[in-house]
């Protein structure tokens, strides 16, 4: 119950706009919006966001992704063609998922009417995904003098990779299309297609948000055996790269796969092409990984790169500026994500499996756990964390990436150190402000009775080395006695101490309860608890008792 | 009291109610630190900063939390393990950290040093030296809330993130007359010794030393 109460208060910090993004993104999860197709547009907006902001930014999305259809189209002229985009589409956020080209190859078709192209899939794509949520198969065929056009909605899951908010770009950054064009190029010239014959070719692209982080060849196959070797056209290189940019509108790591077929005709000197099919492969996700914190996070996460591509510019200071409880989400999130590389050599690291958890668990985890750096270190952890989630890792220097590996090692060994009397105090000191947050109502009692009511962790901290995963300063674990009760209970676990000085885990799990059963009624209480039927000397007597049954000398 | 309303920090105080107190009633047959007597015949009870951690001075009243329960508490459960008698005045709110002078190290007029006891450990009450009277407490406290206050985690979201007294022992090195106690070893010859109390009085000395 305490947990719970914790969670809310963090999302009251967190504001509005993150349970919008979070029901958004877990109403999919979860509802019968998960099968998609039969959801419906819902009208609520987030509470950071103005109402024609999105409004312009999902026709200008629309405007794009018509630019981007029409051009893949315009290279398309066989009769019969049928290209297949299959987009998950969350009020007119529409993030590509897959595509297909069948009976490109064929005979061409004669010339159409590129304004009516146009003018039909800029209705389409303005007004369809208005109603509904879900998933979108748009198909162009190919037929004389036009393509007949299809908008259906189908049934399944929402990726991961799916925008929750539209992108108000006009057009895809000139630089990612120059070095796409150039890196697919570079990689298509290494390639020859025997005279007449045909071969197909898959590409890995790897994506994280709306960057290229790699391409890489995967597989190459002869289909048809022929002549001697032909080179590729170049133009291939440009139109495959035409294919692939709507990709990039989705949010987290992905590898898009994309198969290139090849050609040559006997009557050209170049061997030609066309992209049979692209779709997205995503990273598995560990079975551990709490999958509701992870939407929460990557709600969040679209939203921060929303708001930093769009509307600031400022980047990571921008981000900086937030306050830490805002972003502690985001954080954890981003360190269990995309933090293995920093602990690979760590097996069973601590830090990933309390990040693994999620919600609060994980939150309150790190929040702890960075309360033990110096704060120019638990600055500098969150500013690289910042950093690595807005632009990528690439974007650390050499430097930088040492220090982000250096904290991480730091975080990981400091969860699995004892802590020294001033650690102590720093816990104190936060779990004291933390649950001054969960009761509110102390704070003239605080004021006006200060230390005659200290805050007890109920596993204390002295043996918060043996619960690395574990936040010591978690709501459960803190209690609020009288300094009586205190005394009394610190007697008992000074006979635990006495009965094993280096006690398990386990061990401590056990006194912690044998304790807790005798002086639970005591705890959160300013007052003396009403029927209470030992007094508290009688309590100690007792613990002391089971204590000394539990681990006999 | 002026640090607090200029840093805008949480400030409370409450008008007598009883005479102040001798430490005979509470302690033994000891004096009663003027300085405490000065502050305890302007108000009962009072506090400061308390929205960041800050200091509550024990009520001269019959509060839950008054010069007479803490007097109680502290013999109940710590006076028989610590050398000399120790006078609880106040303490951090909501944690187990307690300050108390030393009557028996009183300099010439009668100010007694003041000392951090956190009784959280299980094996008995930690000891620290802080102050070598409450006057330079309260001065050395304010000189810590002002580093608090210039922190950048204060000035985004008013979080304090320095401790009293372990990341201000500079701060505790410009109290001479304390450095003085502490190099002629009287708190060693009168406080539980433990490794956390030797390094902090060495960590004192050191910075006291240029160090």
């Amino acid at each position: 119950m305490v947990v719970s109460v914790r969670g809310l208060l963090w999302r009251c910090a967190l504001g509005v706009l993150s349970g919008w993004l979070v029901l958004g993104a877990m109403g999919c999860a979860t509802t019968q919006g998960e099968m998609g197709g039969s959801g419906t547009a819902s009208t609520g907006l987030p509470p950071g966001l103005r109402v024609d902001e999105v409004e312009e930014a999902t026709e200008a999305e629309a405007a794009l992704l018509v630019t981007q259809v029409m051009a893949v189209a315009n290279a398309t002229h066989a009769q019969g063609a049928r290209l297949s985009f299959t987009f998950w589409n969350e009020r007119g956020a529409l993030t590509l998922i897959s595509f297909s080209a069948r009976g490109v190859s064929g005979p061409a078709a004669a010339a159409l009417d590129d304004d009516e192209t146009h003018d039909t899939l800029a209705t389409v794509l303005a007004e369809y995904p208005q109603r509904h949520t879900g998933q979108a198969i748009l198909t162009l065929q190919r037929e004389q003098a036009k393509w007949a056009m299809d908008y259906n909605v189908s049934a399944a899951p929402r990726p991961p990779e799916a925008r929750l908010l539209p992108v108000p770009m006009k057009a895809f950054p000139a630089e990612v299309v120059r070095d796409s064009t150039k890196r697919l190029g570079k990689m298509l010239e290494a390639v020859e297609v025997p005279t007449e014959g045909e071969i197909w070719l898959d590409v890995e692209v790897q994506l994280e948000d709306g960057r290229i982080e790699g391409w890489r060849p995967r597989l190459f196959q002869l289909a048809r055996r022929g002549g001697r070797p032909r080179p590729v056209s170049p133009l291939l290189a440009s139109y495959a790269v035409q294919v692939l940019l709507p990709f990039t509108l989705g949010v987290g790591p992905r590898t898009v796969l994309v198969r290139l077929r090849l050609a040559h005709r006997a009557q050209d000197t170049e061997a030609l092409g066309w992209v049979e099919f692209a779709q997205i492969e995503r990273p598995q996700s560990s079975p551990e990984t709490n999958a509701a914190f992870v939407a929460e996070y990557r709600a969040m996460h679209e939203y921060l790169l929303w708001k930093w591509r769009y509307e600031v510019r400022e980047g990571a200071e921008w981000i900086a500026r937030r306050g830490a409880e805002e972003m502690a989400t985001w954080y954890a999130g981003g360190v269990l994500l995309r933090g293995g590389g920093y602990l690979a050599r760590w097996a069973g690291s601590a830090t990933r499996r309390a990040l693994a958890r999620g919600g609060e668990a994980a939150t309150g985890w790190l929040r702890t756990t960075l309360s033990r750096l110096p704060g120019d270190k638990k600055r500098e952890f969150e500013w690289l964390w910042a950093k690595v989630q807005l632009e990528g890792e690439r974007a650390l220097t050499a430097g930088e990436k040492a220090s982000l590996r250096g904290l991480m090692e730091r975080v990981e060994q400091l969860v699995h150190t004892r802590l020294d009397i001033q650690a102590k105090k720093r816990l104190r000191d936060s779990a004291r402000e933390y649950y001054k947050t969960l009761h509110p109502e102390l704070r003239q009692l605080l004021e006006e009775q200060g230390a005659a009511f200290p805050i007890h962790h109920r596993r204390p901290l002295d043996y918060a080395q043996l619960f690395p995963a574990e936040d010591i300063n978690a709501a459960d674990n803190l209690v609020m006695v009288k300094q009586a009760v205190h005394g009394h209970v610190n007697r008992a676990w000074a006979r635990f101490k006495q009965l094993r000085p280096d006690p398990t885990a386990t061990e401590v799990s056990e006194a912690a309860k044998a304790i807790d059963a005798r002086f639970h009624i005591w705890y959160h209480q300013a007052g003396d608890p009403r029927g209470a039927a030992l007094s508290l000397g009688d309590a100690e007597r007792a613990a002391l008792q089971t204590l000394e049954r539990l681990f006999p000398n | 009291m002026d640090v607090c309303r200029h840093l805008g920090f949480a400030l409370w105080t409450q008008p007598p109610v009883h005479a102040v107190p001798t430490t005979a009633e509470l302690v033994g047959h000891l004096p009663f630190d003027p300085v405490l007597a000065a502050v305890y015949s302007r108000w009962s009870k009072a506090s400061f900063a308390t929205d960041i951690a800050g200091v509550v001075l024990a009520g001269n009243d019959d509060s839950e939390f008054s010069l007479k329960s803490q007097s109680t508490w502290w013999r109940e459960f710590h006076q028989a393990r610590v050398p000399l008698p120790l006078f609880i005045f106040g303490g951090e709110p909501l944690l187990a950290y307690s300050y108390a002078t030393v009557p028996d190290l009183a300099d010439v007029q009668g100010r007694q040093p003041v000392v951090h006891v956190d009784t959280y450990e299980f094996e008995g009450p930690l000891i620290h030296p802080v102050a070598s009277n409450v006057d330079r407490f309260f001065d050395t406290y304010s000189h810590f809330l002002e580093e608090v206050a210039v922190t950048p985690e204060f000035k985004k979201e008013k979080e304090a993130v320095l401790t009293f007294p372990w990341d201000v022992p500079h701060l505790l090195a410009r109290d001479l007359p304390l450095v003085e106690l502490l190099r002629e070893g009287r708190f060693a010859s009168v406080l539980p010794q433990d490794d956390s109390t030797q390094r902090w009085v060495e960590r004192i000395l050191d910075i006291a030393a240029g160090g």
